[in-house]
């Protein structure tokens, strides 16, 4: 009885460690708004041993995440949880922003959702959101910067 | 529109189908009170309906929605940079100006395009039956954006460096508010070539609005949209030029103005709803090249057009360019005549961007 315990516990049985996450990488694009095109934001978020870290198209933007913050992430974007976090649009905002998420797996296989402002909130979606004003904040506090 | 004071009774108990049916092919009396009786019905899309059957550009629309005199009803809220709607109410219809600029300007903007709307299609407010205007100012911290929800519309303070704050242009407002005008009638679908129309819609009012206010004619006019909202510094006039689309803008931050101004190069996209900002340049043009060939003051004649267009019950929500392009002719055809200079401007306007309109709309 003890025996087959121990082995199940080296073998990393499913009592010993959650199931590690397939999720490598996270694209997003924010698009839309009165302002159209001239508002986009593009950043990418990439898993790997040290943690998870993201950062922009067209800026030199990167932040590390919080060991919590990239692990829950992870979770949220899990093919299998994306299907929850796809929330139909109320249809009604005008000149609201689009968000669309690409999820990539260690499969190679890319699983997608869009998601519009007007949408209920989900916890990947919000994060997302932030995530985006961050990015373009940034490009707009960049400016203020001497240009080399 | 001669008065009718009493209402074939069996038409009360016809589903509204039979009574279009009846109002378009009935004799002269059946389609009267097939139109009355369809009137009674308080759907948004009933005056678009009368309007048409009634051989709709005869008939003030007003007049077929049944409205009283029209009232301003203006209410500002201040979402003091929280992004919770509606906010606190600062000021509401008839009250005195405040000490916050942004306030002012959506009462005053909001005022300027229900007055616009009234005076030149004789429209009250953005249901056509006086619906209350509501604004939300301060929406976010340095948020970049505006924006209807279905219900009101929202503005935020900008973040000073590149967009000073979304109330300073007036065809901003008058864009946003249009958005509901639009959802009141064709509710043109948020995707793709209709969500493009839905865009261009709010683009065109919106400048005619701004032009109405400075009084000036279609070749005076600058035909930008958001002019006023970007900041000193910005490579760029405006967000987007319904004269050149494509051209607005060339900025390191923002990038370049990436508008069609013709078919040929329409740009297919999902972003941004099937890039309904970006191809929303190609009906702007068109716009633009009927109210500058016709000349004079842009809402009398090409604006009358697109609004009468707006109105067309054929409009679908599905439209997409060709098939609002065939009802622009269609209704410069049934107001000002067929073959006349209206017409042919309309047509020319959409041979040049690249548009093709059917010849039994273009006859
Ligand atoms: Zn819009």
């Amino acid at each position: 009885m003890w025996l087959i315990l121990v082995c199940l516990l080296v073998a990393g049985g499913p009592a010993a460690k959650k199931k590690a996450s397939p999720v490598m990488q996270i694209k997003f694009v924010r698009s839309g708004g009165f302002a159209g095109a001239a508002t986009n934001v593009a950043g990418t978020v990439e898993f790997g041993e040290q943690g998870a870290q993201v950062h922009a198209e067209a800026t030199d933007y990167h932040r590390e995440l919080a060991p919590q913050e990239g692990e829950q992430l992870r979770a949220d974007a899990d093919p299998g949880a994306l299907a929850n976090a796809a929330v139909p649009a109320t249809g009604a905002v005008r000149d609201g922003y689009q968000y669309d998420i690409a999820v990539v797996t260690k499969d190679g296989k890319s699983h997608s959702l869009t998601l519009r402002q007007g949408d209920k909130a989900t916890r990947l979606g919000s994060w997302i959101q932030d995530e985006a004003e961050k990015i373009w904040r940034y490009r707009v506090a960049a400016r203020k910067l001497p240009q080399p | 529109m001669r008065s009718i004071n009493h209402r074939n009774s069996i038409f009360c108990i016809l589903p509204p189908h039979i009574l279009v049916e009846i109002a378009k092919n009935g004799t002269k009396a059946q389609r009267e009170a097939a139109v009355l009786t369809l009137g009674t019905d308080h759907t948004i899309r009933t005056s678009r309906l009368s309007f048409s059957l009634l051989g709709g550009l005869q008939v003030p629309h007003m007049e077929a929605a049944g409205a009283a005199t029209p009232q301003k009803q203006r209410t500002i809220y201040d979402c003091g940079q929280s992004q919770n709607l509606p906010g606190k109410m600062v000021r509401s219809e008839g009250d005195a100006a405040v000490a916050d600029s942004s306030v002012n300007e959506a009462y005053d903007g909001l005022g300027d395009t229900f007055n616009f709307y009234f005076d030149a299609y004789q429209r009250n407010s953005i249901d056509n039956r006086g619906l209350p205007m509501k604004a939300s100012v301060h929406f976010g911290e340095n948020y970049d954006n505006a924006f209807w929800n279905g219900q009101q519309m929202i503005f935020g303070d900008g973040d000073k460096e590149i967009f000073t704050g979304f109330t300073a242009s007036l065809d901003v407002i008058g864009h946003e508010l249009t958005h509901g005008v639009t959802g009141s009638e064709a509710n043109l679908n948020y995707q793709g070539q209709s969500g493009a129309l839905n865009e261009s819609i709010s683009d065109v009012f919106g400048s005619l609005v701004k032009q109405k206010k400075l009084n000036q004619t279609a070749d005076v006019a600058d035909w930008l949209i958001g002019a006023g909202i970007l900041a000193p510094g910005i490579a760029g006039t405006a967000l987007r030029s319904m004269k050149a689309p494509g051209t607005a803008y060339n900025d390191p931050t923002l990038g370049k103005d990436p508008q069609p101004a013709d078919m040929a190069h329409y740009l297919k996209t999902t972003q941004d709803n099937g890039g309904v900002h970006i191809n929303s340049g190609i009906p702007n043009r068109a716009f633009y090249l009927v109210a500058t060939a016709l000349g004079g003051y842009a809402w009398l004649k090409a604006g009358q057009i697109w609004y009468d267009t707006l109105l067309d019950p054929r409009l679908k929500a599905s439209a997409d360019f060709a098939s609002f392009a065939n009802l622009t002719a269609i209704n410069g055809s049934r107001r000002y005549g067929s073959g006349g200079v209206e017409q042919k401007a309309v047509l020319a306007a959409w041979k040049t961007v690249g548009v093709t309109v059917s010849t039994s709309a273009a006859g």
